[in-house]
């Protein structure tokens, strides 16, 4: 199976557990790290490869997050292609895996994905789409950087199970 | 190839980011303003998002009656704790409860009774091989009893004080061979010498000087004469002894043998009374046996005082 089918499926399972899982932790509230997007990060910065197979990966974990969260069917599909290649343009040529390195990448994905949400549901629905949801990214650009690497590790041993390239190249290389 | 790698990239790219727009367009429209791309989008992504959703509710499920079996685990566990701690509550209540029946039985009797007495707790029980009680030790001492005071209790009686040392007494049960006791036979106020037969596996005793004329059965009611025995133990009269187990009629000689197992428990006693001073000697005169035999002289033991 290719890395990115992988990664879909395997994102695809825990979008499925993350709500349920992150129920279970009371001072969260209505906050949760955006796992669906770091997985993003990662088919950007740790898969690396074939851009077609990122961005369709990218574009089905978006499809996934539209279909659980509610928002409408196409919004995170079209935002999460989009960070998709603003992570590969922006952190494409930096080699490394420091943890600093995976929550900078997660927070500016999940700042850049903020953004081009609220601007999306602005220009679909302003009155239902208010830019007072601004106030409530950088507290889900922190928890998503805080969750970055962790997930990051979680999304790389799954990588080394399905393939033998992942030692030889990407962010833990 | 006529597409090099960079261009089939670009295309790709582009229709990645088409096709969410596409179904973005195609969702957020009105019914009735649907074109047929829409329509077509919509009809195509229906089963993905059926499907999906399928998934996810089944997980939900799963997860929902998983938690609800921990939630039923824990208070399982939490009731059952409750529930042991409510059982050994109600134990020792149900011991208090007969711990006080007893109590208030033992003070009924001695209040009825002309007899002076003195209640006393059970301390220690010396035991045969066989698991029987041989000897008790009372929580009274040599401020309030001596020995040879007989030992009773509502039900019958149990010995006498054989020892007082310090706060404490040994009592030597009325089935010890050495304990003598004038008896009646309560049917028929026969009256016989009861003496221990020191059986290590029964509480029994034997009917000892029981004339051979007398008739006796088994089942007979023995109970205290009221007399005073030989070692000078008078006990108080109508005090159920025990029953008549076996009887041994001899062809020749003047008396006959019966065997007694006894009313009381000593197994189960706790608390016991102590006669300090015996009833005045005038009670057993006007006792009459179950079938309105009027007692006569005593024939065996000595008379009071």
């Amino acid at each position: 199976m290719h890395r990115a089918t992988a990664l879909f499926l395997f994102t695809f399972g825990v979008l499925l557990v993350e709500p349920l899982l992150f129920f279970a932790i009371p001072f969260l509230g209505f906050h949760v790290p955006e796992l669906g997007l770091i997985a993003v990060v990662y088919a950007a910065h740790g898969i690396r490869g074939s851009l077609a197979r990122g961005a369709a990966a990218s574009l089905g974990i978006g499809y996934l997050v539209d279909l659980f969260s509610g928002a409408p069917v196409g919004m995170h599909a079209l935002v999460y292609v989009l960070v998709y290649y603003l992570v590969r343009l922006v952190f494409g040529r930096i080699y490394g895996r420091a943890l600093w390195l995976q929550a900078l990448m997660g927070a500016a994905a999940s700042g850049a994905s903020g953004l081009l949400v609220i601007s999306i549901g602005q220009w679909l629905d302003p009155v239902e789409h208010s830019w007072d949801m601004l106030r409530q990214l950088p507290l889900q650009m922190l928890l998503t950087a805080v969750f970055s690497p962790p997930f990051f590790y979680v999304l790389w041993r799954f990588d080394r199970l399905v393939s033998y390239e992942v030692s030889e190249e990407g962010i833990f290389k | 190839m006529l597409l090099s790698r960079k261009a089939k990239d670009i295309i790709f790219s582009v229709l990645m980011l088409a096709i969410p727009v596409v179904f973005l367009f195609a969702n957020i429209k009105e019914p009735h303003r649907l074109n047929a791309l829409d329509r077509f989008v919509l009809t195509l992504s229906s089963p993905i998002h059926q499907a999906s959703m399928y998934i996810y509710r089944w997980v939900d499920g799963v997860w929902r009656n998983y938690m609800y079996l921990v939630n039923l685990k824990a208070e399982n566990d939490r009731l059952r704790a409750e529930n042991g701690i409510l059982k050994a509550n109600n134990a020792i209540l149900e011991i208090w409860a007969q711990r006080g029946r007893e109590v208030e039985k033992l003070l009924g009797f001695k209040e009825a009774s002309s007899a002076e007495m003195v209640a006393a707790r059970v301390i220690s029980k010396s035991f045969s091989p066989y698991y029987r009680v041989l000897r008790l030790r009372i929580d009274r001492g040599i401020r309030e009893i001596k020995p040879d005071d007989p030992v009773i209790i509502p039900e019958g009686v149990v010995g006498k004080v054989q020892r007082v040392y310090g706060d404490y007494a040994d009592i030597q049960l009325a089935i010890d061979p050495k304990v003598r006791i004038p008896v009646v036979i309560k049917r028929t106020g026969t009256e016989a010498l009861l003496v221990g037969t020191g059986d290590p596996r029964r509480y029994t005793a034997r009917l000892t000087y029981l004339r051979r004329e007398e008739e006796v059965q088994v089942g007979d009611v023995v109970v205290t004469s009221g007399m005073g025995g030989p070692t000078g133990v008078r006990f108080p009269p109508d005090l159920q002894v025990g029953r008549v187990v076996e009887v041994h009629k001899q062809e020749f000689g003047k008396f006959q043998d019966a065997v007694v197992e006894a009313a009381v428990d000593f197994s189960r006693l706790d608390k016991v009374l102590v006669v300090v001073t015996p009833p005045p000697a005038s009670e057993p005169q006007s006792r009459q046996g179950d079938a309105g035999f009027v007692r006569e002289q005593p024939r065996v033991g000595l008379r009071p005082f």
